[in-house]
């Protein structure tokens, strides 16, 4: 009883300030466990699906639809080792940048042209719609066609895919900038070019890295069906070769080293966005 | 419309301004009538008015956003040599500071937009973060302050740059009723420091009084200026309670009765 009545006063308090009560140092604590636990299940879910894979593979599905992940890890270690799968990364790099750089500028153009003005946005809307109604991959020869075998055709066909990414994320964000912000800094007298500098392209920064981020994986799909229709060099050829050979570990690797290269271009995306959208930070 | 400089003791002259908009019906509907207001340099001139009477459309028309159907606004100061063109600042309902902008450069906007010098730009922008008591404040993003504080920061980011003519579009209208009242003494005591000819817009009648050198009533769709009643109250002012001041009530009365014949819906 004794015991009981000194712990009374203390649980008052605590009900009384709530949770204000709590040691200070758990908050960075906590969340630093919280993102191991977060990565301790992804890295849980990860060797679930390769083991289910392993398991299926050879027992249930035929080995040589599906391959398994240790020939695929084999397979990937061995070709990396190689000089022709550097040239072909290389080749499939610079058919990416290049192409997702001409996408993303041009829509980005395009797009915020016509957002500003309402009169050619209205002329060219349904244009640009019936242009993206296009299945661009049937575009693929065409661009074969004019831009031939090299790496030309490869860039075309992904900066015409970015293209309408960015177009619509620009055309569309046009719209949302606040025009009472930009009111106010009319009346406070600043140029057309300050409200573009400090109203319009702040209030395009959501728009412009969504576009960019959608823009990354759209550019290989360009990339890759391009070298598909007609390539003697790139990843999107090495895996054409594999699968024409029979040889499914070396078909999953190239797939492999295709999703490393979109998530590294997401990477990069991101550590720009990081730095941009600082405000946005908690 | 034509904004010009022209000599003439009215800082801001507007004369037989009439204005309609189109509703998304197709018809038009007339938001201002024959609308002829005059204020004096350094006046603090208050427009109330019921709902939807068309305060903002005359204000926004006065400040040069819109142009009027018909009309002119004339805007002037007297210069060292003659009548020179004013600047006009702009404080609206919400606060409308840049999001991606902290509190001490959202003040230094004014400044930038206005051409003035780098160096000069940081300590008139911390001098007037202090005087809006947002010191502390400075490194702040606007969606981490308070209403009130983000209402100090626009009133801040307009002051710096020494607008000769002040639009206020109800700034204090979305406030909590004590922080209303500390802003309103805060701007008084600016507006005490260094005058400036003020309009100002509300709908709360104490407000108007407690502000106001003078107050135009406005008739509901379409606006028409019904009257102007002079507030009399000598300066400086004392805010908190000012509506126990005599005559505080009667002029309260004279607004109302003005105003009460409008308020039935139509």
């Amino acid at each position: 009883m004794a015991v009981q009545s000194a712990d009374q006063p203390d649980a008052s308090v605590a009900v009384a300030s709530g949770d204000v009560i709590r040691p200070r140092q758990t908050k960075t604590a906590r969340r630093g466990r919280q993102r191991l636990l977060r990565f301790g299940a992804q890295l849980l879910a990860t060797v679930i699906i390769l083991g289910l894979w392993q398991l299926l593979s050879g027992r249930v599905i035929a080995s040589f639809l599906i391959s398994n992940p240790v020939d695929v890890i084999k397979k990937l270690v061995d070709i990396l080792q190689t000089q022709t799968m550097w040239s072909d990364i290389s080749v499939t790099a610079q058919e990416l940048v290049i192409g997702y750089a001409i996408g993303v500028a041009g829509g980005a153009l395009v797009g915020w042209a016509l957002g500003a003005s309402e009169f050619f946005g209205s002329v060219c809307e349904p244009l640009i719609n019936a242009i993206n109604g296009i299945p661009k991959i049937a575009l693929a020869p065409v661009f074969l066609l004019w831009f031939g075998l090299g790496i030309w055709s490869k860039v075309a066909q992904a900066a015409m895919v970015v293209f309408f990414v960015m177009f619509y994320n620009i055309y569309m964000g046009m719209r949302n900038v606040p025009q009472p912000l930009v009111n106010v800094i009319r009346v406070m007298g600043g140029s057309r070019l300050y409200i573009i500098r400090k109203v319009v392209f702040p209030s395009l920064a959501t728009s412009i890295f969504a576009g960019l981020k959608a823009g990354v994986p759209f550019a290989m799909i360009g990339v890759i069906v391009g070298e598909f229709v007609a390539a003697d060099q790139g990843v999107g050829y090495y895996v054409l070769e594999a699968t024409q050979q029979y040889d499914p570990a070396g078909l999953f690797a190239g797939i492999a080293i295709m999703v490393a290269m979109v998530l590294f271009g997401l990477g990069i995306v991101n550590l720009f966005q990081r730095r941009v959208l600082k405000w946005q930070e908690n | 419309m034509s904004v010009r400089e022209t000599v003439t003791t009215a800082a801001v002259a507007i004369s037989n301004v009439s204005h309609s908009f189109r509703t998304p019906a197709g018809t038009t509907m007339t938001a201002l009538e024959d609308v002829s207001v005059s204020v004096a340099e350094n006046e603090f001139f208050t427009v109330v008015g019921p709902t939807g009477c068309g305060k903002s459309t005359l204000l926004n028309i006065a400040a040069g956003l819109i142009t009027p159907a018909s009309g002119t606004v004339t805007m002037a100061k007297q210069g060292p040599s003659g009548p020179v063109k004013p600047t006009i600042g702009y404080i609206t309902q919400d606060s409308n500071l840049l999001p991606w902008c902290t509190v001490i450069e959202n003040i230094m906007v004014g400044l930038e937009a206005r051409g003035v010098q780098k160096a000069e730009r940081k300590p008139r922008a911390a001098d007037w973060a202090s005087r809006v008591g947002l010191a502390k404040f400075e490194n702040h993003y606007p969606r981490q302050l308070s209403g009130g504080m983000q209402k100090r920061c626009s009133i801040a980011r307009t002051m710096v740059y020494e607008p000769d003519i002040v639009f206020m579009d109800e700034p204090f209208s979305a406030l909590d009723a004590i922080t209303k009242s500390v802003l309103q003494k805060v701007f008084l005591e600016l507006h005490d420091q260094s005058l400036k000819t003020i309009i100002f817009i509300t709908h709360d009648l104490n407000e108007a009084i407690a502000l106001s050198d003078r107050v135009a009533v406005m008739t509901g769709r379409p606006g028409r200026v019904k009257t102007v009643v002079d507030i009399p109250f000598a300066r400086p002012r004392d805010v908190y309670h000012i509506t126990r001041a005599t005559g505080f009530q009667d002029l309260h009365d004279q607004l109302w009765s003005h105003l009460e014949l409008d308020l039935d819906l139509r």
